[in-house]
Protein backbone atom coordinates (compact mmCIF):
# COMPACT_ATOMS: atom_id res chain seq x y z
CA UNK A 1 0.00 0.00 0.00
CA UNK A 2 1.05 3.78 -0.59
CA UNK A 3 0.12 6.65 0.95
CA UNK A 4 -0.11 10.15 -1.37
CA UNK A 5 0.27 12.73 1.70
CA UNK A 6 -2.65 15.62 0.84
CA UNK A 7 -2.87 18.13 3.87
CA UNK A 8 -5.44 20.19 1.49
CA UNK A 9 -8.52 22.26 2.96
CA UNK A 10 -11.29 20.51 0.76
CA UNK A 11 -12.86 23.96 0.19
CA UNK A 12 -9.43 25.37 -0.63
CA UNK A 13 -10.92 26.68 -4.48
CA UNK A 14 -13.41 28.31 -2.87
CA UNK A 15 -11.08 30.16 -0.38
CA UNK A 16 -8.78 31.53 -3.16
CA UNK A 17 -11.77 32.69 -4.84
CA UNK A 18 -12.97 34.22 -1.92
CA UNK A 19 -9.24 35.71 -1.52
CA UNK A 20 -9.11 37.50 -4.49
CA UNK A 21 -12.35 39.04 -3.97
CA UNK A 22 -11.65 40.21 -0.60
CA UNK A 23 -8.12 41.59 -2.20
CA UNK A 24 -10.20 43.27 -5.44
CA UNK A 25 -13.03 45.20 -2.57
CA UNK A 26 -9.75 46.03 -0.19
CA UNK A 27 -8.51 48.05 -3.31
CA UNK A 28 -11.41 49.78 -4.01
CA UNK A 29 -12.15 50.50 -0.69
CA UNK A 30 -15.56 48.53 -0.81
CA UNK A 31 -16.87 47.72 2.72
CA UNK A 32 -18.77 44.23 2.26
CA UNK A 33 -21.09 42.74 4.63
CA UNK A 34 -22.46 39.17 4.04
CA UNK A 35 -25.77 39.03 5.69
CA UNK A 36 -27.17 35.77 6.66
CA UNK A 37 -30.18 34.47 8.61
CA UNK A 38 -33.39 31.67 8.41
CA UNK A 39 -35.80 32.11 5.04
CA UNK A 40 -38.08 35.19 6.62
CA UNK A 41 -35.77 37.08 9.03
CA UNK A 42 -35.78 40.08 7.37
CA UNK A 43 -32.78 40.43 5.51
CA UNK A 44 -34.42 42.05 2.12
CA UNK A 45 -36.17 44.09 4.38
CA UNK A 46 -32.95 44.87 6.51
CA UNK A 47 -31.44 46.04 3.46
CA UNK A 48 -33.95 48.19 2.23
CA UNK A 49 -33.95 50.04 5.54
CA UNK A 50 -30.44 50.66 4.93
CA UNK A 51 -30.48 51.74 1.52
CA UNK A 52 -33.54 54.15 2.51
CA UNK A 53 -31.06 55.74 5.30
CA UNK A 54 -27.79 55.66 3.41
CA UNK A 55 -28.50 55.76 0.10
CA UNK A 56 -28.28 59.05 -0.43
CA UNK A 57 -24.82 59.45 1.46
CA UNK A 58 -23.22 56.45 -0.13
CA UNK A 59 -22.90 54.26 -3.24
CA UNK A 60 -24.27 50.97 -2.12
CA UNK A 61 -25.17 47.72 -4.72
CA UNK A 62 -26.60 44.52 -3.32
CA UNK A 63 -26.20 40.74 -4.66
CA UNK A 64 -28.84 38.59 -3.46
CA UNK A 65 -29.21 34.73 -3.33
CA UNK A 66 -32.00 32.39 -3.12
CA UNK A 67 -32.70 28.74 -4.55
CA UNK A 68 -36.12 30.36 -6.81
CA UNK A 69 -37.40 33.47 -8.00
CA UNK A 70 -36.34 37.18 -7.88
CA UNK A 71 -38.58 38.56 -5.65
CA UNK A 72 -35.76 39.77 -3.63
CA UNK A 73 -34.08 42.00 -6.29
CA UNK A 74 -37.30 43.11 -7.62
CA UNK A 75 -37.67 44.59 -4.18
CA UNK A 76 -34.76 46.16 -4.05
CA UNK A 77 -34.40 47.35 -7.44
CA UNK A 78 -37.50 49.70 -6.80
CA UNK A 79 -34.78 51.53 -4.28
CA UNK A 80 -32.71 52.19 -8.18
CA UNK A 81 -29.56 50.64 -6.47
CA UNK A 82 -27.40 48.05 -8.68
CA UNK A 83 -28.69 44.64 -7.54
CA UNK A 84 -27.98 41.38 -9.26
CA UNK A 85 -30.27 37.85 -8.52
CA UNK A 86 -28.21 34.47 -8.36
CA UNK A 87 -30.84 31.56 -8.18
CA UNK A 88 -29.42 28.47 -7.05
CA UNK A 89 -32.11 26.30 -8.12
CA UNK A 90 -31.01 24.00 -4.92
CA UNK A 91 -27.53 25.29 -3.69
CA UNK A 92 -28.36 25.77 -0.32
CA UNK A 93 -25.92 28.59 0.40
CA UNK A 94 -23.68 30.72 -1.56
CA UNK A 95 -20.17 30.45 -2.67
CA UNK A 96 -17.15 32.77 -3.93
CA UNK A 97 -17.40 32.14 -7.60
CA UNK A 98 -21.07 32.38 -7.68
CA UNK A 99 -20.26 36.01 -6.22
CA UNK A 100 -17.32 36.68 -8.29
CA UNK A 101 -19.48 36.05 -11.07
CA UNK A 102 -22.07 38.58 -9.83
CA UNK A 103 -20.00 41.23 -8.97
CA UNK A 104 -18.76 40.85 -12.98
CA UNK A 105 -22.42 42.20 -13.77
CA UNK A 106 -21.91 45.76 -11.40
CA UNK A 107 -18.09 45.84 -11.02
CA UNK A 108 -18.04 49.51 -13.10
CA UNK A 109 -20.62 51.13 -10.59
CA UNK A 110 -19.23 53.30 -8.15
CA UNK A 111 -19.99 51.28 -4.74
CA UNK A 112 -18.82 51.97 -0.92
CA UNK A 113 -20.90 49.27 0.63
CA UNK A 114 -21.97 46.03 -0.97
CA UNK A 115 -24.43 43.65 0.73
CA UNK A 116 -24.34 40.26 -0.09
CA UNK A 117 -27.88 38.42 1.17
CA UNK A 118 -26.87 35.19 1.51
CA UNK A 119 -29.56 32.18 0.92
CA UNK A 120 -31.72 32.26 4.01
CA UNK A 121 -30.13 28.85 5.99
CA UNK A 122 -28.26 29.46 9.65
CA UNK A 123 -26.22 25.92 8.38
CA UNK A 124 -24.11 25.78 5.63
CA UNK A 125 -23.44 29.73 4.93
CA UNK A 126 -21.70 29.84 7.98
CA UNK A 127 -18.68 28.06 6.51
CA UNK A 128 -18.46 29.61 3.47
CA UNK A 129 -16.20 32.85 2.71
CA UNK A 130 -17.53 34.81 0.54
CA UNK A 131 -14.95 37.80 0.53
CA UNK A 132 -16.37 39.97 2.92
CA UNK A 133 -15.59 42.08 5.73
CA UNK A 134 -17.93 40.78 8.50
CA UNK A 135 -20.99 38.25 8.34
CA UNK A 136 -23.67 40.01 10.26
CA UNK A 137 -26.58 37.31 11.34
CA UNK A 138 -30.12 38.66 11.77
CA UNK A 139 -32.43 36.55 14.02
CA UNK A 140 -36.11 37.90 14.35
CA UNK A 141 -37.69 37.83 17.62
CA UNK A 142 -40.29 34.94 16.69
CA UNK A 143 -37.79 32.57 15.84
CA UNK A 144 -36.56 31.66 19.70
CA UNK A 145 -34.09 32.93 21.65
CA UNK A 146 -32.26 29.47 22.03
CA UNK A 147 -31.18 29.81 18.27
CA UNK A 148 -27.69 30.80 18.93
CA UNK A 149 -26.68 27.75 20.57
CA UNK A 150 -28.63 25.41 18.01
CA UNK A 151 -26.46 27.06 15.10
CA UNK A 152 -23.36 27.46 16.96
CA UNK A 153 -20.75 28.16 13.63
CA UNK A 154 -22.90 30.88 12.51
CA UNK A 155 -22.65 33.03 15.55
CA UNK A 156 -19.15 32.12 16.46
CA UNK A 157 -18.62 33.24 12.43
CA UNK A 158 -20.44 36.26 12.51
CA UNK A 159 -19.11 40.27 13.66
CA UNK A 160 -22.70 41.15 13.91
CA UNK A 161 -25.74 40.29 15.32
CA UNK A 162 -28.88 41.96 14.10
CA UNK A 163 -32.28 40.99 16.30
CA UNK A 164 -35.28 42.22 14.51
CA UNK A 165 -38.64 42.12 14.63
CA UNK A 166 -38.72 44.05 18.38
CA UNK A 167 -42.07 45.01 17.26
CA UNK A 168 -43.38 41.85 18.07
CA UNK A 169 -42.02 40.58 21.68
CA UNK A 170 -45.60 41.39 23.11
CA UNK A 171 -46.69 38.68 21.39
CA UNK A 172 -44.02 36.18 21.69
CA UNK A 173 -42.12 34.15 24.36
CA UNK A 174 -38.79 35.51 23.48
CA UNK A 175 -36.73 37.62 25.88
CA UNK A 176 -33.99 40.19 23.90
CA UNK A 177 -32.04 39.91 27.10
CA UNK A 178 -31.96 35.77 26.52
CA UNK A 179 -31.30 35.86 23.21
CA UNK A 180 -28.08 38.53 24.00
CA UNK A 181 -26.98 36.35 26.69
CA UNK A 182 -27.24 33.06 24.15
CA UNK A 183 -25.40 34.59 21.62
CA UNK A 184 -22.45 36.08 24.56
CA UNK A 185 -21.93 32.68 25.36
CA UNK A 186 -21.34 31.81 21.42
CA UNK A 187 -19.05 34.62 20.73
CA UNK A 188 -18.60 37.36 23.08
CA UNK A 189 -17.30 39.99 20.77
CA UNK A 190 -20.34 40.24 18.96
CA UNK A 191 -21.88 43.67 18.40
CA UNK A 192 -25.53 42.96 18.89
CA UNK A 193 -28.19 45.47 17.86
CA UNK A 194 -31.86 45.29 18.64
CA UNK A 195 -34.34 47.02 15.54
CA UNK A 196 -37.45 46.70 13.79
CA UNK A 197 -37.34 46.79 9.95
CA UNK A 198 -41.36 47.67 10.27
CA UNK A 199 -41.27 50.35 12.05
CA UNK A 200 -37.96 51.51 11.76
CA UNK A 201 -36.80 51.58 15.54
CA UNK A 202 -33.22 50.84 16.33
CA UNK A 203 -32.29 51.15 12.32
CA UNK A 204 -30.02 54.38 13.04
CA UNK A 205 -27.73 52.24 14.99
CA UNK A 206 -27.15 49.92 13.11
CA UNK A 207 -26.65 52.43 10.06
CA UNK A 208 -24.13 54.21 12.31
CA UNK A 209 -21.95 50.98 12.67
CA UNK A 210 -21.94 50.33 8.99
CA UNK A 211 -20.93 54.12 8.72
CA UNK A 212 -18.11 53.51 11.23
CA UNK A 213 -16.97 50.79 8.69
CA UNK A 214 -17.29 52.42 4.89
CA UNK A 215 -14.43 53.95 3.66
CA UNK A 216 -12.11 53.27 6.81
CA UNK B 1 -31.32 49.07 -12.17
CA UNK B 2 -31.98 44.82 -12.28
CA UNK B 3 -29.78 42.65 -13.69
CA UNK B 4 -29.95 38.89 -13.33
CA UNK B 5 -27.51 36.31 -13.64
CA UNK B 6 -29.09 32.57 -13.33
CA UNK B 7 -26.86 30.10 -12.09
CA UNK B 8 -27.71 26.61 -12.26
CA UNK B 9 -26.57 24.11 -9.67
CA UNK B 10 -23.39 22.18 -11.34
CA UNK B 11 -24.80 19.51 -9.12
CA UNK B 12 -28.15 18.85 -10.98
CA UNK B 13 -27.21 16.49 -13.59
CA UNK B 14 -25.48 14.80 -10.77
CA UNK B 15 -28.31 14.66 -8.32
CA UNK B 16 -30.86 13.49 -10.81
CA UNK B 17 -30.86 9.82 -8.77
CA UNK B 18 -32.52 12.13 -6.04
CA UNK B 19 -35.55 13.31 -8.01
CA UNK B 20 -38.56 11.90 -7.00
CA UNK B 21 -37.12 11.84 -3.44
CA UNK B 22 -38.87 14.22 -1.09
CA UNK B 23 -37.35 17.74 -1.27
CA UNK B 24 -36.06 17.14 2.27
CA UNK B 25 -33.94 15.03 1.50
CA UNK B 26 -32.91 16.76 -2.03
CA UNK B 27 -31.99 19.80 0.40
CA UNK B 28 -30.27 17.39 2.63
CA UNK B 29 -27.93 16.35 0.87
CA UNK B 30 -26.94 19.06 -1.48
CA UNK B 31 -24.51 20.62 0.95
CA UNK B 32 -22.83 17.40 1.31
CA UNK B 33 -22.70 16.57 -2.38
CA UNK B 34 -21.45 19.82 -3.04
CA UNK B 35 -18.43 19.08 -0.58
CA UNK B 36 -18.24 15.32 -1.98
CA UNK B 37 -17.76 17.04 -5.33
CA UNK B 38 -14.68 19.17 -3.93
CA UNK B 39 -12.67 15.90 -2.57
CA UNK B 40 -12.95 14.08 -6.03
CA UNK B 41 -11.19 17.24 -7.41
CA UNK B 42 -8.91 17.22 -5.21
CA UNK B 43 -8.31 12.74 -5.51
CA UNK B 44 -8.13 13.45 -9.16
CA UNK B 45 -5.39 16.76 -9.12
CA UNK B 46 -3.53 14.53 -6.25
CA UNK B 47 -3.23 10.97 -8.03
CA UNK B 48 -1.76 9.87 -11.64
CA UNK B 49 -5.15 8.89 -13.47
CA UNK B 50 -4.05 5.29 -14.28
CA UNK B 51 -3.94 4.76 -10.57
CA UNK B 52 -7.82 6.47 -9.24
CA UNK B 53 -8.46 2.36 -9.41
CA UNK B 54 -6.11 1.61 -6.90
CA UNK B 55 -7.63 4.38 -4.30
CA UNK B 56 -8.89 2.41 -1.46
CA UNK B 57 -9.50 5.24 1.33
CA UNK B 58 -9.66 8.88 1.34
CA UNK B 59 -8.82 10.17 4.94
CA UNK B 60 -10.57 13.27 6.05
CA UNK B 61 -10.27 15.66 9.08
CA UNK B 62 -13.63 17.40 9.77
CA UNK B 63 -13.81 20.04 12.52
CA UNK B 64 -16.88 19.66 14.64
CA UNK B 65 -17.84 23.12 13.52
CA UNK B 66 -17.81 22.88 10.35
CA UNK B 67 -21.48 21.97 9.55
CA UNK B 68 -20.90 18.91 8.05
CA UNK B 69 -23.27 15.88 8.38
CA UNK B 70 -20.75 12.85 7.66
CA UNK B 71 -23.46 10.02 6.88
CA UNK B 72 -24.39 12.52 4.62
CA UNK B 73 -21.38 12.62 3.38
CA UNK B 74 -19.95 9.15 2.92
CA UNK B 75 -23.88 8.65 1.01
CA UNK B 76 -22.58 11.74 -1.48
CA UNK B 77 -19.41 10.33 -1.68
CA UNK B 78 -19.89 7.49 -2.96
CA UNK B 79 -23.09 8.36 -4.89
CA UNK B 80 -20.90 10.31 -7.26
CA UNK B 81 -18.02 8.37 -7.13
CA UNK B 82 -20.02 5.18 -8.52
CA UNK B 83 -19.30 5.61 -11.97
CA UNK B 84 -16.23 6.38 -11.93
CA UNK B 85 -12.08 5.06 -11.14
CA UNK B 86 -12.94 5.87 -7.80
CA UNK B 87 -15.88 3.53 -7.23
CA UNK B 88 -13.92 1.01 -4.69
CA UNK B 89 -12.84 3.74 -2.61
CA UNK B 90 -14.22 4.89 1.06
CA UNK B 91 -13.87 7.78 3.19
CA UNK B 92 -12.39 7.61 6.73
CA UNK B 93 -13.11 10.57 8.75
CA UNK B 94 -11.54 11.45 11.80
CA UNK B 95 -13.82 14.41 13.87
CA UNK B 96 -11.71 16.90 15.52
CA UNK B 97 -12.73 19.16 18.47
CA UNK B 98 -12.96 22.93 18.64
CA UNK B 99 -10.10 24.37 19.32
CA UNK B 100 -10.20 27.63 21.60
CA UNK B 101 -7.47 29.65 23.00
CA UNK B 102 -8.25 32.07 26.14
CA UNK B 103 -7.16 35.72 25.66
CA UNK B 104 -6.82 36.76 29.04
CA UNK B 105 -4.50 33.63 30.21
CA UNK B 106 -3.44 32.20 26.71
CA UNK B 107 -4.52 28.66 27.50
CA UNK B 108 -5.28 26.26 24.68
CA UNK B 109 -7.85 23.65 25.01
CA UNK B 110 -10.34 21.69 23.04
CA UNK B 111 -14.18 21.26 23.37
CA UNK B 112 -16.61 18.60 21.88
CA UNK B 113 -19.38 21.05 23.48
CA UNK B 114 -19.42 24.07 22.17
CA UNK B 115 -19.22 25.86 25.18
CA UNK B 116 -16.94 28.69 24.44
CA UNK B 117 -15.50 30.12 27.70
CA UNK B 118 -12.37 29.42 29.24
CA UNK B 119 -12.07 26.29 31.25
CA UNK B 120 -9.06 27.34 33.16
CA UNK B 121 -10.13 31.03 34.01
CA UNK B 122 -13.87 30.96 33.00
CA UNK B 123 -13.21 33.99 30.86
CA UNK B 124 -15.68 34.14 27.96
CA UNK B 125 -12.93 36.55 25.92
CA UNK B 126 -11.41 33.13 23.66
CA UNK B 127 -10.74 32.93 19.78
CA UNK B 128 -11.27 29.57 18.30
CA UNK B 129 -8.54 28.42 16.91
CA UNK B 130 -9.59 25.37 15.62
CA UNK B 131 -12.79 23.39 14.80
CA UNK B 132 -14.02 24.12 11.34
CA UNK B 133 -11.66 22.53 9.52
CA UNK B 134 -12.33 20.16 6.41
CA UNK B 135 -9.17 18.60 4.85
CA UNK B 136 -7.70 15.80 2.89
CA UNK B 137 -5.16 14.44 4.92
CA UNK B 138 -3.95 11.75 3.43
CA UNK B 139 -4.92 9.20 0.19
CA UNK B 140 -4.12 5.41 0.42
CA UNK B 141 -3.58 2.98 -2.90
CA UNK B 142 -3.13 -0.65 -2.66
CA UNK B 143 -0.74 -2.67 -4.75
CA UNK B 144 -1.41 -2.72 -8.08
CA UNK B 145 -0.48 -6.27 -7.36
CA UNK B 146 -2.96 -6.65 -4.74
Amino acid sequence: MSVITVERKVLEKNDQIANELRNKFRSRNIFVINLLSSPGSGKTSLIEKTVEQLKGKFNISVIVGDVQTDNDAMRIGKLNIPVVQIITHGSCHLEAQLVRDAFKKIEDEPIDLLIIENVGNLVCPAGYDLGEDKKVVLLSTTEGDDKPLKYPAMFRNSSALVINKIDLLPYVNSSVEEIKKNAKSINYDLNIFELSCKTSEGIEDWCNWLLNHIKK
Amino acid sequence: MIDFLIIFNCLEKKSSQFRGQSLFISELFVHELSIAQNIIQIVNSSVEEDKLGLVEMIALKIGLMSNVLTDSLQFSYASIAENTPLKNSRLDIELLPIKIRCNDCNEINTTNDFIFSCPNCKSPAINVIGGDEIIISSIHLKDESG
